[in-house]
């Protein structure tokens, strides 16, 4: 993660960048903060660590929008698997990315989850990138009646690009 | 970029996740504990026993009783 971190700061060489992927595979670690919403908002506190791997596959060129889906793990102060899935746009470096969450062990929870980022290519198929994560839980057995939960994240993921 | 991003989460993290007496999930807080609407950590009403324990419980003794009622029925 810091040889990323240093890399993307750092400016890695730049490799030319090819066609667009018709379909790619990430890996994606996410850590923040989140609160509790609802009635009231209370403090912040840090979030669980997520760990994400996804696959994504292209639905149209000119912008690139691509359907992705996969597992996603909370760790650190707990354990959970969930899915999550939804719509990605991208636009050259840039991505925006919109869909669902949800954990269904030990605990449920349902989430709309919306991020914005970036991603710089470090060799021919593989980039990396970061993204600003926002995931509102709504719904599901780990949330206190009435209140939902938001959560704010740095997202860094490691994207092998397919053909 | 990337970094000013991640330094200001950092800094999120450190000055508000410091917070453990808060919750916004009921898993944020430890066993035999529960996240109340004020958004704090508090004692769980059955004592720590979750819903899933509870009802494995009750299952086991249904099962020993309707067990105990079919042997003595036999005999």
């Amino acid at each position: 993660m810091i040889s990323i971190l240093a890399m993307l700061a750092l400016g890695a060489p730049a490799h030319a960048d090819p066609a667009a992927p018709l379909w790619d595979a990430e890996l994606r670690l996410g850590y923040g903060l989140q609160v509790s919403s609802g009635d009231g908002m209370t403090a912040p506190r840090a979030a669980p660590l997520t760990i994400e791997g996804l696959a994504a596959f292209a639905l149209q060129d000119d912008p690139m929008v691509y359907a992705y889906a996969g597992g996603i793990v909370e760790t650190l102060d707990r354990s959970a698997i969930g899915a999550s899935g939804g719509v990605q746009v991208e636009s050259g470096p840039m991505r925006l990315r919109g869909g669902a969450v949800y954990f269904f062990a030990p605990y449920t929870l349902f989430g709309a989850t919306a991020s914005g980022g970036g991603c710089h290519r470090m060799a021919k198929s593989m980039r990396a990138c970061a993204d600003l994560a926002l995931t509102e839980y709504f719904a599901g057995t780990d949330l206190v009646q009435g209140h939902a939960a938001t959560q704010v994240q740095l997202v860094l993921g490691m994207v092998f690009d397919g053909n | 970029m990337a970094t000013k991003l991640f330094a200001f989460v950092l800094a999120l993290v450190v000055l508000g996740g410091c917070r453990d007496d808060v919750c916004a999930r009921k898993s944020d807080c430890a066993h035999g504990l529960t996240c109340s609407a004020e958004g704090t950590c508090v004692a769980a009403p059955d004592g720590g026993l979750s819903e899933s324990a509870t009802d494995a419980a009750t299952e086991s003794a249904t099962d020993a009783a309707t067990d105990a009622a079919i042997i003595d029925g036999g005999m």
